[in-house]
């Protein structure tokens, strides 16, 4: 009711007041299925059908009012109160009709009012209220109260029921009924309408009408289609099928089809009737008017600021209603708009129905999950283009969500104020667009299409950012909300342009604007994002983001020290999903980078979580995995939007195979090296799995697929073959599949092969050094290669970390084996001696039992003596072990029991230190120290520990105690046994 | 069965079955089972000896296969083939099986339980044990076997408890006993034989000379390993047998002397005694575990120790043979 009231305010303020006005006043909001000119034919025609319900209505109300003044005489304050209350129900009741009528009857007016009036002369009767007693003043009171907060509504039907007392009761129904027609807010402006305007409004004036039974027509005719507003072929042809039977000659047949249609509204119809009829005279048919569309504006009519408010609103009302005709009304704020501008009702107004337009066009697709049609989206974008230019030319309009409706301001062209965010709209729009690729084959040429507007959306985004920037009160926050858009917009695209420029400087090629480079741009967006933004989502989004771009671009160390400053790993479990994807994404492509850059150990780290559950998919949001049914539709549906449009895809098979290699680089030297550790653990679980696929094979063919070649360049590297393992790796038939895949994939290859040529020159080393004596290392730098150089490292590296168990002799360049590490057949000794201590000592036990059966005390401490038993047995052993490997300095016998991985910590800390092996990567290291074995070792899954005590993030410190600790005790242990 | 009056001692086989196990386990050598075959043949009471005349291959069990339908196909190929040869007047007395084997691991519950099944029905029945790998590097590795008396009773009786055991003075060496095998053909295949020799003499294949003793090595230190591996298993077994029959066994001691005491008060007291009840119920001893895979386990064990004695002895020959040569 208030809006009701408001919009009346408005027009009140521009035309006299008058009985008429004040019975004519029309909802805008709560009513918004009729249009002012309806009303008259509404009543007049409508009376015959309405006038029962009606006039019960009025007749219950009348009587009740009669009641109240009838208690009133009596001064029965109690009954007044009762009366009153059923008063306010019955008038609840009878609202739809009251409504109809558009302004509540008179008599019930004149009833409160001169209830009000009763009551306040009561209440300041006090001498008669110290009389009354106790019920009469407490519902005096209640009702006084009551009746306050009820006329709230009434006020201004009082204060004209009071102005005119003289307007008798009775008559009021009559008075009702026959003036209705007469006026209305359109009428009074016919009256004082310009004449210039005068053929249009007419034009308009009519076309409002039909407008209105086409509305009505549509609704109703078209019941069969009616619900199916998505379909906007058939859409088109019904609506321009209405429209003809509305400008041809249609009209005389057409109450006769409504009639035979519709048996429910009658009202509608006889409304249609009148309206096809009725302009008839005045048709005129404008060229290049949009002639089918409606006017919206009854001829003769005063185009004012606050009609086309009100208008605007009456459009709107309708909206999110079932059977909205949602494409007719973006049409219908089109032409408000065209009206808007041709009456020259300011910038802001124009802005103001922009703002509709636009999220009338959102409104459009009804369900979430479906997309917008391309015209449809075509539409969104110029309005939005119009809507930023418009804003842009009139600097002094306000836009602004926290602007309320009612304080908008449309006519002080110093002080605009609009309700709406064009950022909003930009991210919703963006929303959309995504949505749009979402349901577009990605395979199609339809999503090329559709991707070209890629490039719009840029440029309307920067023009907002443009925009936005301009305007200096714009709040920081929406600063770092346009942004970080821009961001989204920028960061997965691989910046050509600026590579090319940068890997030959001299090539003078013309710089295009707008192709700046991204990196500036995106670090600049960045780096503001950072210190504005203060809710976190933004500033975690911004930074994945920059991430991304770095190691997208290949600056390794800049996106992982930001990667490992911000601390996400710790803590992005608990963040929403998508912006877990996001991480996934850009953990994945920080270890493309790493991998390009040569930095195996990391890029594997990376990729492990995304590849180890074999979900990558799923993971980075680029597909969902069929075989999961237990996942609810309503899942599956959220699941599908957060999907990543098919442009943003990381390639998974370049992903896996990345992973494959990267784990191979690692594991294979590992795997040859621990062949008898029964206690060895696997890096890569799914490298070990294509392994073990691959063993399983009855027949092993030529590698086929990319999975088969990696296996294959295992298998060949297994045996230290690098030029076959190369072979397997690079080849026509991989680089189609893989490696062309990286933007400077030569550079990655050649990185590749001095890879294999190190790790398998290690493989080599550990797999057949027990064969050797001695090795020349120019020998090995021919059989590999490899530099003598980078040999001679690689085996000092080996030696220093106590891999290899042999010295180099510098005068003859040879490696001299120490042959101290077990042979095979050794080793497998010794596990076979301990396996056999282990039996002993089970028999013993059983032994025991024999012996003590029943007795519970001597049994434990007989097994007490057991076990001292056996550990004496175990210490004999351990004796001889020390005294044959004593030169290695730890006790290889008890490596299964696993403290030999503290040790191997030391050696390689050792190594380092002693070598000064790459200063950069030496520091990178203690970097890891900090952050990075906590950062990447501290995953989801929390296997990150498992990792870290592999020994692989070198000099864990955390480790290192752990292996202190396990080797005190095993000392103690030593200890113990030697007692 | 009532045992025989003597007892055969010894194996003849006859070169056509020689040859046509030797010819099978080659060829089908899967890696899931290994080929199998049953020998004809018949019992000379006269020598002491069992002959084995010919054979026939069992095909293997396919896959995917259904083991009962499996059975009965193998029933109706088993007695066609005992047919076919009766035809063409060849023993048709089984006589026991033949397997192939790698490095003497084919004692298994399967394999006693086949081997017992095949002497229930002729008490002669032996088993042949073929290893390719060392028949591959020059030896003809051709054992037989048998159930011995003690164990074909325990089969018979299915007790393996360690009672059993100690009655019968059962131990792992005594589970099967090994025959002597001598081979026999007939005067017109030597007489081919020597002609083929003389016709082209035998080439000096040097695979005995084969002194790449590692890989044998640790196949039979792998071997051993999971032998130990099972007996660790066993015994822990064994092991919880004990400790939850010496619970029982002191609960119901407790109990008992409990009883006891109160009878004492009752007598005492000039009451009459508690009733007898049947304590065995109330205190249920854990049935003992079988110990016929300790048995196995350890009659497996010291074949392998075996094995590996015999090996390293030739290796250690070969190698200071070598080592000699390498002297000069």
């Amino acid at each position: 009711m208030s809006k009701f009231f408001a919009g009346d305010s408005e027009s009140e303020s521009e035309s006299s007041v008058s009985d008429e006005e004040e019975q004519e006043q029309k909802p805008t909001i709560a009513k918004p299925a009729f249009m002012v000119s309806d009303e008259e034919e509404d009543e007049d025609e409508g009376k015959r059908e309405v006038k029962s319900a009606k006039v019960k209505r009025h007749d219950e109300l009348k009587s009740i009012v009669k009641q109240l003044k009838n208690q009133q005489k009596i001064h029965d304050i109690s009954k007044v109160l009762a009366s009153f209350e059923e008063l306010a129900r019955i008038y609840e009741k009878a609202k739809k009709v009251i409504e109809r009528e558009g302004h509540a009857p008179m008599f019930y007016v004149r009833g409160i009012a001169e209830l009000m009036d009763y009551i306040e002369g009561r209440w300041e009767d006090r001498e008669w209220r110290s009389t009354m007693n106790k019920i009469n003043s407490k519902s005096l009171h209640t009702l006084r109260q009551k009746l306050r907060k009820y006329t709230r509504d009434f006020e201004d039907d009082i204060r004209y029921v009071k102005e005119n007392p003289t307007a008798d009761t009775d008559s009021e129904p009559e008075m009702d009924e026959p003036e209705a027609p007469a006026p209305s807010g359109a009428e009074i402006f016919r009256k004082d309408s310009f004449p210039r305007e005068e053929p249009e409004q007419k034009s308009e004036s009519d076309e409002s009408d039909s407008e209105k039974s086409e509305g009505d027509d549509f609704w109703s005719s078209s019941g069969s289609s009616e619900s199916d507003d998505d379909e906007g072929k058939d859409q088109d042809g019904d609506i321009k099928q209405i429209f003809m039977k509305k400008s041809t000659d249609a009209q005389p047949k057409e109450p006769g089809v409504v009639k035979e249609k519709i048996s429910k509204k009658p009202r509608d119809k006889q409304k249609l009737k009148k309206d096809a009829s009725a302009p008839d005279g005045d048709w005129v048919v404008k060229p290049g008017q949009l002639p089918e569309k409606g006017a919206l504006f009854p001829k003769d009519t005063e185009i004012t600021v606050a009609a086309c408010v009100k208008k605007l609103n009456e459009i709107l009302a309708v909206r999110g209603k079932k059977g909205t005709n949602r494409r007719e009304q973006i049409a219908l704020i089109g032409e408000l708009r065209e009206i808007v501008r041709k009456h020259k009702l300011g910038p802001c107004l124009e802005a103001k129905i922009l703002f509709s337009l636009i999220s009338a066009v959102f409104d459009y697709n009804q369900k979430v999950s479906s997309s917008m049609m391309p015209e449809i989206w075509e539409k969104c974008t110029s309005t939005m283009d119009e809507i930023l230019t418009l804003l842009e030319e009139n600097p002094s309009i306000l836009a602004s969500e926290n602007i309320p409706e009612d304080s908008e301001n449309f006519e002080d062209s110093e002080n605009y104020r609009v309700r709406g965010c064009i950022l909003t709209i930009f991210e919703k729009m963006d929303d959309e667009y995504t949505k749009i690729l979402q349901t577009s084959d990605a395979h199609a040429t339809e999503y090329v299409d559709r991707l070209k507007d890629e490039g719009r959306i840029c440029q309307i985004l920067e023009h907002l950012q443009r925009f936005l920037e301009s305007r200096t009160a714009t709040p920081s926050q929406e600063l770092c909300r346009i942004y970080l858009k821009r961001i989204e917009h920028t960061y997965y695209k691989y910046d050509y342009a600026s590579v090319r420029r940068q890997s030959n400087p001299n090539l003078d090629e013309p710089v295009v604007a707008g192709a700046d480079e991204t990196r500036r741009l995106i670090d600049d967006l960045c780096k503001f994002i950072y210190t504005h933004d203060k809710t976190d989502r933004i500033r975690a989004r911004a930074l994945l983001c920059h991430v991304y771009h770095h190691a997208l671009h290949d600056r390794w160390f800049e996106a992982r020290d930001l990667m490992l400053m911000s601390h996400m790993q710790d803590t992005i479990q608990h963040a929403d999903i998508p912006l877990q994807i996001l991480y996934n994404r850009t953990m994945v492509q920080l270890g493309f980078c790493a991998f390009r850059n040569g930095y195996i150990k990391d890029a594997h780290q990376a990729l492990n979580d995304v590849q180890s559950a074999n979900k990558s998919k799923e993971l980075l949001a680029q597909g969902m995995q069929m075989r999961n049914m237990e996942k609810t539709a309503e899942q599956e549906k959220t699941e599908k939007q957060r999907l990543m449009p098919y442009h943003m895809h990381i390639n998974l098979e370049l992903l896996e195979c990345i992973y494959l290699v990267s784990a191979m680089l690692i594991e294979i030297p590992y795997l040859v090296s621990h062949e008898f550790d029964t206690r060895r653990r696997m890096i890569s679980k799914q490298f070990h799995y294509q392994m073990k696929m691959s063993d399983r094979q009855a027949l092993l063919g030529p590698p086929e697929n990319m999975r088969e070649h990696v296996v294959a360049a295992s298998k060949a590297m297994k045996t230290g073959d690098w030029k076959a393992c190369v072979k397997f790796l690079i080849n026509e038939k991989m680089n189609q599949k893989v490696w062309h895949l990286l933007p400077q994939a030569d550079r990655v290859r050649e990185m590749l092969i001095s890879k294999i040529k190190e790790e398998s020159l290690r493989t080599y080393m550990f797999a057949f050094s027990p064969v050797y004596d001695s090795v020349s290392l120019p020998t090995l730098a021919e059989m590999f290669a490899l530099d003598e150089t980078c040999v001679h490292s690689i085996i000092s590296k080996m030696i220093l970390n106590e891999e290899l168990m042999a010295s180099l002799d510098e005068p003859s360049s040879c490696v001299v084996m120490h042959r101290t590490e077990p042979s095979k057949l050794q080793s497998l000794a010794l596990q076979l001696s301990e396996k056999i201590i282990n039996i002993t000592e089970l028999n013993e036990k059983i032994a025991e039992f024999k012996t003590n059966r029943g007795s519970q005390n001597t049994y434990q401490r007989q097994q007490g003596q057991g076990y001292q038993s056996w550990g004496g047995g175990g210490g004999h052993d351990r004796g001889y072990q020390d005294r044959g490997y004593q030169d290695r300095g730890h006790d290889r016998g008890y490596q299964d029991r696993g403290h030999d991985r503290g040790y191997q910590d030391r050696g390689q800390d050792r190594g380092y230190q002693d070598r000064g092996y790459q200063d950069r990567g030496y520091q990178d290291r203690g970097y890891q120290d900090r952050g990075y074995d906590r950062g990447y070792g501290h995953d989801r899954g929390g296997r990150g520990h498992d990792r870290g005590g592999r020994g692989y993030d070198r000099g864990g410190r955390g480790h290192e105690r752990g292996g202190h600790d396990r080797r005190a005790a095993s000392r103690r242990m030593a200890q113990l046994m030697s007692n | 069965m009532a045992a025989p009056l003597a007892p055969t001692d010894h194996v003849v086989v006859d070169g056509v079955a020689l040859l046509k196990i030797v010819n099978h386990c080659e060829q089908a050598q899967s890696g899931y089972e290994q080929p199998q075959g049953v020998m004809l043949g018949m019992v000379n009471s006269l020598e002491k000896s069992l002959e084995v005349t010919n054979c026939f291959p069992i095909p293997p069990l396919q896959p995917q296969e259904d083991q009962q339908k499996y059975e009965e196909k193998l029933y109706k190929y088993q007695m066609d083939m005992m047919r076919n040869y009766r035809h063409v007047n060849i023993d048709s007395l089984v006589v026991g099986f033949y397997q192939s084997a790698y490095f003497g691991t084919f004692v298994t519950s399967a394999f006693l339980e086949s081997l017992y099944e095949y002497q229930e029905n002729v008490q002669e029945s032996i088993v042949l044990v073929y290893d390719p790998l060392k028949t591959s590097q020059g030896f003809l590795s051709l054992r037989a076997f048998r159930l011995t008396t003690e164990s074909f009773a325990m089969m018979g009786t299915e007790d393996f408890s360690s009672e059993s055991l100690r009655d019968t003075k059962m131990t792992f060496e005594r589970l099967f006993e090994e025959l002597p095998i001598c081979f026999r053909n007939s005067s017109l295949v030597n007489g081919l034989l020597c002609e083929l020799e003389e016709r082209n003499p035998l080439r000096t294949d040097c695979h005995f000379l084969d002194i790449g003793t590692s890989s044998v090595l640790e196949k039979s230190v792998r071997l051993l390993m999971n032998a130990g591996e099972d007996f660790i298993k066993e015994t822990n077994g064994q092991i919880n047998y004990l400790r939850q029959y010496n619970r029982t066994i002191q609960m119901r001691n407790q109990y008992v002397s409990r009883r006891e005491e109160e009878n004492g008060k009752r007598k005492q007291r000039g009451e009459p005694p508690l009733p007898e009840e049947d304590l065995s119920r109330q205190f249920k001893l854990p049935p003992a575990p079988s110990r016929q895979t300790t048995l196995l386990t350890s009659s497996q064990v010291t074949r392998y120790s075996r094995q590996l004695n015999e090996f390293a002895a030739q290796s250690l020959a070969k190698l200071f043979a070598i080592q000699s040569l390498q002297q000069k």
